[in-house]
């Protein structure tokens, strides 16, 4: 065996997953962050950190364009791999074929540097408005014009970034794009945009309280993940993750209830989130706080967002823990 | 100047420092992997391998270039932080034998993690992309809060010893460590030391919220750099904070250099361990604990030490 097979062994012994929700398909996700942790694989926060891009569920034409760019942006070697159904079988049997390939795939495979600008969904940006494309030659560098000015919300004038927020960015609910417009850090203006998935889960599960259970945990570690608090996020991924796996929710409840009272209990998370966010987090922990259908709370978005900086904003929409299955099916 | 007993050896030590850093660095990695596995409730050992695995993952990972990156400056950041944390061990003394014994050790150790702003700020600024830029701002914000303290931290052991030399302020805690003596100063250090690795309570600059901040588009060799960098400046730290505060070589039985190797293991693992128990600070209200908090007390701190070191004559 040669140098080459080892380290790729080795490698993929410890490959990052980028995962890919389509809206409805949350189950599916989840499936496959429990099955990349039980291998020791790790999940990858954004394309540049990913090995494997793992698409859970069919998504509809807007999200499979955006899903091809973000795999053109994979440094590679890669994987590819689509998630069919929702049950634990299914995110095994794609992960193991997402090994196998990573496995072999090697100078064959070409990466795609120089992604042009414009193309970069959730993870890079343009400079400037997306609606004034005009070239004015040097102004426009690398093809990307230069940012417009306007004044942020202390009066000083800053330059606009547009940055789209979404589809595919962990821990944000599938199928939703917010596009931002920047002053610095803090988001002056966005509209929102849901891109539908093709289909919905055909093998959703019958035991509903559980999962709906799980689903609140998996919000709740999604919130804990982003306010920096990784062991309280593994801790809510595995709580969710035994219900799923048919734990009955009465078994689970003493740990849960350790949880809640650690997070609760930490004096940091109480001083850095604002007291709404920490509201929903406790209530996703404790059952008071349901992810529910978008709606209303979608159209609401872009003022609730608007003043807020970056960290702000993936903490308020993190706490909607926003389903778009029917609300993309809408659109 | 009295004889504080450190020998400076020659350059040609240095790859020996560098790997000695490199080991407790893949140490440190280890044990974060371990924990991590713990916690996602594997057995500890499968997670012993992650440096090993780690590394191969990004050696066979291929670089990547973003449009309009700014590639002498993003690599310069990114390998920046490496280099820094070498540097700043230079002037550690492994019980008798020091790389470099400067007079001024501690203000080196001082302008170097001063390096890391620019460093950490260029790893943001380089791949033109907002959400890395974004981090690279983040890491501003806390540096402007956690400087002033440590920069205080670190005078009050040079007060006490009188002296900004790294080896006659370990020699000058006789039996009495700076630590039990400056205990604020120590743990202000502590913190310091855990933001400019951004490690931790101060990772906002590489948050999940920012897709990784300073690490979004980093992939293969350069994420890898990063990464150590990070560990490098976590092990220079820790090794720094023994003859400052934990009373250097001192303590029966071993000699000095492996009591300093035991005691910098230690710390760093403390520093490693400390990402489990604590959330994320963000920057715009770290601020106000830096300025209105840590700064008074570290200089309250400097002011008991100066009393004591006056009264002492």
């Amino acid at each position: 065996m040669g140098v080459t097979e080892v380290l790729a062994g080795r490698a993929v012994r410890r490959a990052h997953v980028l995962t890919v929700e389509v809206p409805g398909w949350w189950l599916a996700r989840a499936r496959v962050e429990s099955a990349a942790v039980a291998r020791g694989w790790q999940l990858a926060t954004s394309p540049a950190d990913a090995d494997v891009l793992a698409v859970c569920g069919p998504p509809g034409d807007g999200l499979a364009a955006a899903v091809e760019r973000v795999w053109q942006q994979l440094p590679g070697p890669r994987a590819r791999v689509e998630v069919a159904g929702t049950d634990l079988g299914a995110a095994e049997t794609a992960l193991t074929r997402a090994a196998e390939l990573l496995q072999t795939t090697g100078a064959s495979d070409t990466p795609a540097d120089h992604v042009p600008p414009g193309q970069h969904d959730g993870h890079d940006a343009g400079h400037g408005a997306g609606h004034d494309s005009a070239m004015h030659g040097d102004m426009a560098p690398a093809g990307i014009p230069l940012a417009e000015g306007a004044d942020d919300r202390d009066g000083l004038e800053m330059d606009v970034l547009a940055v789209p927020l979404g589809p595919i960015l962990p821990c944000w609910p599938g199928g939703l794009v917010l596009r931002c417009r920047l002053h610095g850090d803090v988001v002056a203006e966005a509209t929102v945009d849901t891109l539908p998935a093709a289909a919905a889960p055909a093998d959703l599960p019958a035991a509903a309280t559980a999962v709906a259970v799980a689903r609140r945990h998996d919000a709740a570690g999604q919130l804990l993940e982003l306010a920096g608090w990784d062991d309280a996020a593994t801790a809510a991924r595995r709580l969710r993750d035994r219900l799923l796996a048919g734990e009955a929710p009465e078994r689970v409840g003493t740990d849960a209830g350790r949880l809640h009272q650690r997070v609760s209990r930490s004096r940091t998370l109480r001083w850095s989130l604002t007291a709404e966010v920490r509201d929903r987090l406790l209530g996703m922990l404790d059952g008071t706080v349901e992810a529910g259908p978008a709606g209303a709370a979608l159209e609401m978005l872009p003022g609730r967002v608007a003043g807020l900086d970056l960290a702000g904003v993936r903490l308020v929409v993190a706490g909607l823990a926003l389903d778009l299955s029917s609300a993309a099916a809408d659109a | 100047m009295p004889d504080v007993g450190v020998v400076e050896v020659g350059a040609t030590w240095a790859p020996a420092a560098v790997a000695v850093v490199a080991g407790l660095a893949v140490a440190a990695s280890a044990l974060d992997g371990a924990l991590a596995a713990r916690s996602a409730g594997r057995p500890a050992r499968t997670g012993l391998s992650a440096p090993l695995d780690e590394t191969a993952r990004l050696l066979r990972q291929r670089r990547r270039v973003t449009v309009a990156a700014d590639s002498a400056l993003w690599r310069a950041g990114g390998g920046g932080l490496l280099v820094a944390a070498l540097l700043m061990v230079v002037v550690v003394p492994l019980g008798r034998f020091t790389l470099a014994d400067l007079p001024v050790g501690i203000v080196w150790f001082n302008a170097m993690d001063v390096v890391v702003w620019a460093a950490v700020w260029l790893a943001g600024w380089g791949p033109n992309s907002a959400h890395a830029l974004v981090a690279g701002y983040r890491f501003l914000a806390l540096a402007l809060a956690y400087e002033l303290p440590l920069m205080f931290a670190l005078t009050a052991p040079a007060v006490a010893a009188g002296s900004l030399r790294v080896g006659e302020v370990a020699a000058s805690q006789d039996g009495w460590w700076y630590v039990v003596q400056m205990p604020v100063a120590f743990l202000v250090f502590c913190g310091g030391v855990v933001a400019f690795s951004v490690w931790g309570p101060f990772s906002v600059p590489a948050g999940a919220d920012v897709a990784g901040g300073i690490l979004t588009e980093l992939s293969g060799v350069d994420r890898l750099l990063v990464q150590a960098g990070r560990y490098a400046l976590m092990v220079a730290g820790s090794a720094f904070a023994v003859p400052l505060f934990l009373g250097g070589g001192a303590g029966p039985l071993m000699p000095g250099w492996a009591w300093v190797l035991v005691k910098t293991a230690l710390l760093l693992a403390v520093l490693v361990a400390l990402r489990r128990r604590l959330p994320a600070l963000p920057p715009d209200r770290f601020a106000e604990v830096g300025w209105l908090v840590l700064l008074p007390l570290t200089l309250l701190q400097v002011l008991v030490v100066a009393v004591l070191a006056v009264g002492r004559g």
